[in-house]
């Protein structure tokens, strides 16, 4: 391979404790590209239908992609497997910092794990070599703690992906954390991670990536520089991104009611304004810092100065903030920070959990639990106190934290009493921080998304490839804004890697990895018209409060958009892709499966 | 077009992006290797507060009186002000004389695939690192007014230690500090 690939892959069998480095094979990288797209496939070839996504068997893939540590923005790991806390979808979550990038360096695109380790392992890779290594004394402790200790132990530069106390106590929902306060979040990847005692992996290499086309690439490099620090001075987006993080949307979007607030029943919040972005900066922030090669720089460090949630705290991420902050109606600011970095530190998903804690609110307000049923916890609305407690027992299983922990949609199931209707999930992962009664495109996305109800799917069909395309370059989705028209991703792509795409293959390759993740899908049991579906609120429950007053999404609109959207992605009316358009995308393996169904 | 300056650190606004290792090692290597740069970003804890480390620019230059005689690898380049490495004359990293010199501690590392010293040689006076450094943390100022020893006399940790006491408060109040003895 010329550029941009390192042109290996680890994989390592936790079971048997074997490590092999296989070649990526050149074809399949240049069909499925990196990340996102190639995970799907080699989850297809690899696991067998219909494995048990809690089983030792499940692969956990950390995959890089060609940009990744290459241009700016370019900082992301994707995680791929299959997914526990949906059970019929793939996982993919992505996530920043400096651990992609470092992995490439040290000779491997991505790193391949399969089996169960009997006792808490780390994996150490560096420069074309990999070890599992005893993680006892890490084992219990949080992902901030660990993330130092590892860098003490093994050195400045080292970089880090870890899991958190939620991880190891099988929590469905926890995440892996590559630095503090930066997640590989939806999906159960913490879970996953967990239930392999795989700790940590930790990554060091003094290597380097080649370019293929290096004047062609500098060019680029230039170009899409010169536009992101501009961006950062002059454009809205870019200004306040630098300045406050994904977080400064949190006004304009409850202005417009498209923010969860109050468990997804209401999308405008007049409180907002009391845990804005704004008052974070003129109360905590002390500094901005970025994933690799970013210019703008939108995680926001800062630190409560007093009180009893006192210490370092993360302007947190829009989604967030979101589904722990406004849907839960926490109008403490501290409160709500603090609660933040303890859910990262315990290695929760900050967005399941905030949207568990919203739906166990709402089931206490309306007497379907009770102080009772909680052992004591008087569970109001922006109870930050209570919030901490019920938390603890999610992490321990302890008593109704026994049910919660499982997913909201478990929990709604046991619960009963018609707790359904505002069980806000997809396919039983829970939805972002985006309320979508009056947002009808968002709440079509919570329903087709291919890892179950998420932010990140894509609101239109443009934006879909948008994104299928970061995920499988691992370039941030934040830098479409500056990568306009966006054939510039396959310049980018051409100028590294040395390859000839055109710019009429972009949208070839984008259908052919999102249907790629779709056939996976209905393969291990998806069933679109059963499984694409939203909660009765979003049909039902219409908002009562701000500019978007009296807005929802009835039912037969939502079925006459998802069969439009079937349509656009070249599938049946029962949301099966169809042959002619498998056979186009060069997805012919796929055939016998759907045929089966 | 060579000309003398100074590559200023802001240490109060690194982001900790490393987009000027990238810059570097695309200029001076060909590829990406931060590893190979001639700046380097370190990661601290309080924070993570991130602190470039670059050469200073003494004017008594520790590190050319350092380097052995029976190498003399080290040369000040009278153009720039910067300080030049001789790979075929340096004795590589089993030597090290010219790093345990440094007063700036992290300004001198060696090259991942060649061993051989690595110094900051300001491009000619238009350092790459400079034009890719969005937050502003680093800017060239032209000229030679000013004696890097000064800066240099503080070593990476030594300024995130003094940073982290500005940013973050002191005892008590540190909550995921506190296991630490």
């Amino acid at each position: 391979m010329k550029g941009g690939y390192t042109g290996q892959i680890l994989h390592v069998d936790l079971t048997s404790r074997t490590i092999n480095t296989e070649p990526l094979d050149p074809e399949l990288a240049h069909q499925f590209v990196g990340g996102r797209g190639l995970g799907a496939k080699i989850l297809w070839d690899r696991l067998e239908p219909g494995t048990d996504p809690s089983s030792p068997d499940n692969l956990l893939m950390f995959l890089t992609g060609p940009l990744t540590g290459v241009v700016p923005m370019g900082a992301q790991t994707c995680l791929v497997f299959k997914s526990p806390k949906t059970k019929i979808t793939l996982g993919h979550p992505v996530t920043g910092a400096h651990w992609g990038p470092e992995l490439k360096f040290a000779g491997y695109d991505g790193v391949i794990v399969s089996g169960k380790s009997d006792k808490p392992v780390y994996l150490y890779i560096e420069d074309g070599s990999a070890e599992l290594r005893d993680a006892t004394h890490l084992w219990g402790k949080g992902t901030t703690e660990t993330w130092r200790i590892l860098k003490q132990e093994l050195g400045q530069r080292v970089q880090t992906m870890c899991i958190g106390p939620a991880g190891e106590n099988s929590i469905l929902y926890a995440t892996v954390h590559s630095e503090p306060f930066r997640a590989a979040a939806r999906g159960g990847s913490g879970y996953l991670m967990g239930s392999k005692k795989l700790k940590a992996v930790a990554v060091r290499g003094t290597g380097s990536i080649k370019i293929a086309r290096e004047k062609e690439f500098k060019d680029l490099f230039s170009l899409i520089y010169g536009r992101m620090s501009e961006g950062r001075r002059k454009a809205r987006h870019g200004y306040a991104f630098s300045r406050w993080g994904s977080y400064y949307s949190a006004l304009s979007f409850s202005d417009v009611s498209t923010c969860d607030v109050k468990n997804y029943r209401e999308g405008y919040w007049g409180d907002m304004d009391k845990v804005s972005g704004l008052e974070f900066e003129w109360r905590n922030k002390v500094k901005s810092r970025g994933c690799n090669g970013c210019p703008l720089a939108c995680m926001q460090h800062g630190v409560i100065r007093e009180g009893p949630y006192a210490g370092y705290v993360v302007n947190p991420d829009f989604d967030s903030t979101m589904c722990i902050g406004a849907g839960c109606l926490v109008t403490d600011l501290d409160g709500l920070l603090y609660l933040h970095q303890l859910a990262d530190d315990l290695g929760f998903d900050n967005i399941s959990l905030g949207n568990i804690t919203g739906f166990t609110m709402e089931c206490f307000e309306k007497g379907i639990l009770t102080k009772n049923d909680l052992d004591g916890i008087e569970l109001t609305w922006g109870n930050v106190p209570a919030m901490i407690e019920l938390w603890k027992k999610i992490l321990n299983h302890d008593g109704i934290g026994a049910v919660l922990a499982q997913g909201v949609k478990e929990a709604s199931e046991k619960i009963g009493q018609g707790s359904e209707k505002f069980a806000m999930h997809a396919k039983g992962l829970e939805y972002g921080g985006y309320s979508c009664q009056a947002h009808h495109d968002r709440a079509l996305q919570y329903a087709v998304g291919d890892r179950g109800g998420c932010h990140h799917y894509g609101l239109t069909w443009e934006e879909q490839n948008v994104r299928v395309w970061s995920d499988c370059l691992l370039m941030c989705t934040w830098a479409r804004a500056y990568m306009t028209p966006p054939s510039l991703y396959i310049d980018l792509l051409n100028a590294v890697t040395g390859w000839n795409l055109t710019a009429s293959d972009y949208n070839t390759w984008a259908e052919r990895m999102l249907i790629m993740a779709r056939s996976y899908n209905i393969r291990e049991g998806m069933r679109p018209l059963r499984d694409d579906v939203l909660p009765d609120r979003v049909h039902s429950d219409a908002f009562t409060q701000g500019p978007k007053k009296g807005a929802l999404y009835p039912k037969e609109e939502f079925l006459k958009d998802r069969a439009d959207f079937y349509r656009q992605r070249g599938c049946d009316d029962n949301g099966i892709p169809t042959e002619q358009h498998l056979t186009e995308l060069g997805l012919d393996f796929v055939i016998p499966v759907m045929r089966k169904l | 077009m060579a000309q003398k300056g100074f590559i200023e650190v802001n240490y109060n606004i690194c982001s900790g992006c490393r987009l000027c290792e990238i810059a570097c090692s695309l200029v001076k290597e060909g590829v990406i290797n931060p590893e190979a740069s001639r700046i380097k970003v370190y990661q601290f804890w309080p924070g993570p507060i991130d602190i470039p480390a670059i050469c200073r620019l003494c004017s008594d230059h520790p590190c050319i009186a350092a380097c052995p005689p029976k190498a003399r690898a080290l040369s000040l380049n009278e153009e720039t002000g910067a300080v030049e490495v001789d790979i075929e004359k340096c004795l590589g990293s089993k030597c090290s004389l010219c790093v345990k010199a440094c007063p700036h501690e992290l300004a001198i590392s060696f090259h991942p695939q060649t061993d051989k010293a690595m110094i900051c040689d300001l491009c000619q006076g238009e350092p790459e690192c400079v034009k890719v450094c969005a937050p502003g943390c680093l800017n060239f100022l032209p000229g030679s007014a000013f004696d890097g020893k000064h800066y240099a006399a503080f070593p990476p940790k030594a300024i995130a230690e003094s940073l982290a006491s500005q940013f973050y408060p002191a005892k008590g109040a540190v909550k995921y500090g506190k296991e630490e003895k």
